[in-house]
């Protein structure tokens, strides 16, 4: 692991910088300049280069017939039920569909369960669900971790426990481009227990051809600087600091297409305390991404 | 239904003569200071904490700025639907006015006030709150984090959040919210006290739940996707996060309290914001999960 150690606390620097003749002030500057920040960039030894997919999921994807006949698979006429803001509401025979392109939302739902339990290959459902993003136009040009978890229920009912019971089975689909994941989006399908397509949710906005700021100019030092910087504006001049590359979205177009940029999120461990613990957070860290 | 505001601003139309103008001030100062909204058919309170150690604000903690942004977040879509006429109130406390007495019972605290109109999070149908959280299992609770000093720095879920007025489901974007072993040994049934009470969902983490600059994005699309179904499921999609490392996994949870299993598991995958399934009496309750989903400060869920 290549880490660095930089001993600096930058509320002492800042303090330290500023005129003053306050003793207890630079006494304070001393203080906290023994503190440690130790800063972990070794994963952002590779720098991302390259350009988005060519082929990748694209707007007309949400449309509800591709949904309906790509995503879903099937031939029934899915009928419009309502609509809030962008997102709108469907319905056929046997399913339940809710779109909005503008989002880059999908939430398919079977209207009725699954039959009886099946011994399943997790690897197979794994692959029936890739298969099926693939369909309708999510890419492998575009994931990256992929997950087979079971959905659990444990059930008590007057103060009498059941053993954990399988509800059902997810496929849980990252997105990733040029080797860096993007925050938030992902895709996730469940079967049901005999194996059978019990429904997707997915978050998976269409990119932009062009406007994205895939790529940085600055060093890992540089790098490293600026995170420190950032930890001190929010109070953070101790602890070990992990760095990770990552792409956030925004909005592109009014329909739906987002630009992602590069930053790098410093993840903060979590802090024990007596009455709450702190979870662990990710600050960004501005690492100024061009085109 | 009518928001009770815009409603009353209505009766305070300009009039013609001071003396009646001050009469007319008066009678729509003293109706706008009536309860608004008592019972409205669907309200929506969201509650965020990013401030500790400062003023009134509670002690313990760094500031963490996200808290403040997501209920903002998770209110989007419910402004969204009451003005398409589909929700009637929305309300969003921040900081020091999310009040530990806000969120105790009166039968656990003489005041208690969490049925209080527009503030108790039992006033609402539907309550999300972004805190810090912590859990114990000698104690058989978890507790949240609360704004304000001068009431209950703490509220725990074994004692002060007895829900038994409106809330039906609540969403807790708080470490060690809905502990696993907690949950085996009782520690959420005090929530539901009374076999009638209203409360069918509490929406948590089984340990540790990171949050950064990409969590109100996941708390807005967790909301928007729930209004009419998955509002259990869909909180398990959208959080559930196997982190670089080991035991430090984001394990949301889904604690649906009901007659039977059958019917907590309809609430679980069909039920959403405008369709609260009834779950019928609060005899029992389902954790549901992902297995294998292993955080910090909280067992390994089982497979």
């Amino acid at each position: 692991m290549n880490t660095q150690i930089i001993c600096f606390a930058l509320a002492g620097t800042l303090a330290a910088c500023a005129p003053t003749t306050d003793p207890e002030a630079e006494t304070d500057s001393v203080t906290s300049a023994i503190t440690e920040l130790t800063i972990d960039s070794s994963a952002l030894t590779t720098i991302p280069t390259g350009t988005i997919p060519a082929n990748r999921l694209t707007l007309a994807a949400f449309d509800d017939t591709a949904v309906a006949s790509k995503l879903i698979e099937t031939p029934e006429p899915f009928a419009r039920i309502e609509a809030v803001s962008t997102r709108r509401f469907l319905d056929s025979t046997s399913w339940s569909l809710e779109t909005d392109p503008r989002r880059g939302s999908v939430l398919v739902m079977r209207k009725t369960k699954g039959g009886v339990a099946a011994a399943l290959d997790p690897v197979v459902l794994q692959r029936e669900a890739l298969a099926r993003l693939s369909s309708w136009g999510l890419l492998s040009t575009e994931v990256g971790t992929v997950l087979e978890r079971k959905t659990m229920a444990h059930d008590e009912d007057r103060l009498v426990g059941a053993l954990p019971r399988v509800l059902s089975h997810k496929t849980f689909v990252f997105r990733q481009v040029l080797g860096v994941p993007v925050e938030e989006h992902r895709a996730v399908v469940t079967h049901a227990l005999d194996g059978s397509f019990q429904r997707a949710r997915v978050k998976w906005p269409a990119l932009a051809a062009s406007g994205h700021l895939l790529h940085t100019r600055l060093g890992r030092a540089e790098i490293e600087a600026r995170a420190a910087a950032a930890l001190g504006r929010e109070g953070i001049t101790s602890g070990a600091i992990a760095l990770r590359w990552r792409y956030v979205a925004s909005p592109a177009s009014v329909a739906g297409e987002v630009v992602l940029k590069l930053v790098v999120a410093a993840r903060v461990p979590s802090v024990d305390g007596v009455e709450v613990d702190e979870e662990a957070r990710d600050l960004d860290v501005d690492v100024s991404a061009v085109p | 239904m009518t928001n009770g505001h815009e409603a009353r601003r209505r009766t305070a139309a300009p009039t013609d003569s001071p003396a009646r103008n001050h009469l007319m001030r008066l009678l729509t100062l003293a109706l706008v200071a009536l309860p608004t909204s008592v019972h409205a058919a669907n309200e929506m309170h969201a509650y965020g904490v990013a401030n500790f150690g400062t003023g009134y604000s509670c002690s313990g903690a760094k500031t963490h700025s996200v808290h403040n942004g997501t209920p903002d977040d998770f209110a989007e879509v419910f402004s969204e639907m009451k003005s398409d006429g589909k929700w009637d109130d929305v309300r969003v406390h921040k900081n020091t006015s999310v009040r530990g007495i806000n969120f105790t019972d009166a039968g656990k605290v003489s005041g208690g006030l969490d049925d209080q109109d527009l503030s108790g999070a039992d006033d609402a149908d539907v309550m999300f709150i972004h805190t810090h959280g912590k859990h114990s299992e000698s104690q058989v609770a978890s507790w949240l984090s609360m704004g304000n000093a001068y009431y209950d720095c703490k509220v725990r879920t074994d004692s002060n959040m007895r829900w038994n007025s409106d809330l039906e489901i609540a969403v807790v974007k708080a470490c060690q919210s809905g502990d696993y072993k907690v949950w085996q040994d009782g520690g959420y049934m005090a929530q539901f006290s009374t076999a009638a009470s209203q409360l069918t969902m509490w929406n948590a983490f089984h340990g540790n739940s990171a949050c950064g600059f990409w969590t109100g994005s996941h708390v807005s699309d967790y909301a928007w996707d729930s209004q009419l179904d998955g509002v259990g499921e869909n909180w398990l999609d959208e959080f559930y996060t196997e982190w670089i490392g080991s035991d430090n996994d984001d394990c949301p949870v889904s604690i649906v309290m009901g007659s039977d299993s059958s019917a907590r598991d309809h609430q679980f995958e069909n039920g959403g914001w405008r369709d609260r399934k009834a779950t019928g009496t609060k005899t029992g309750s389902s954790y549901y999960y992902i297995g294998d989903c292993d955080p910090e400060k909280g067992v390994r869920l089982p497979d």
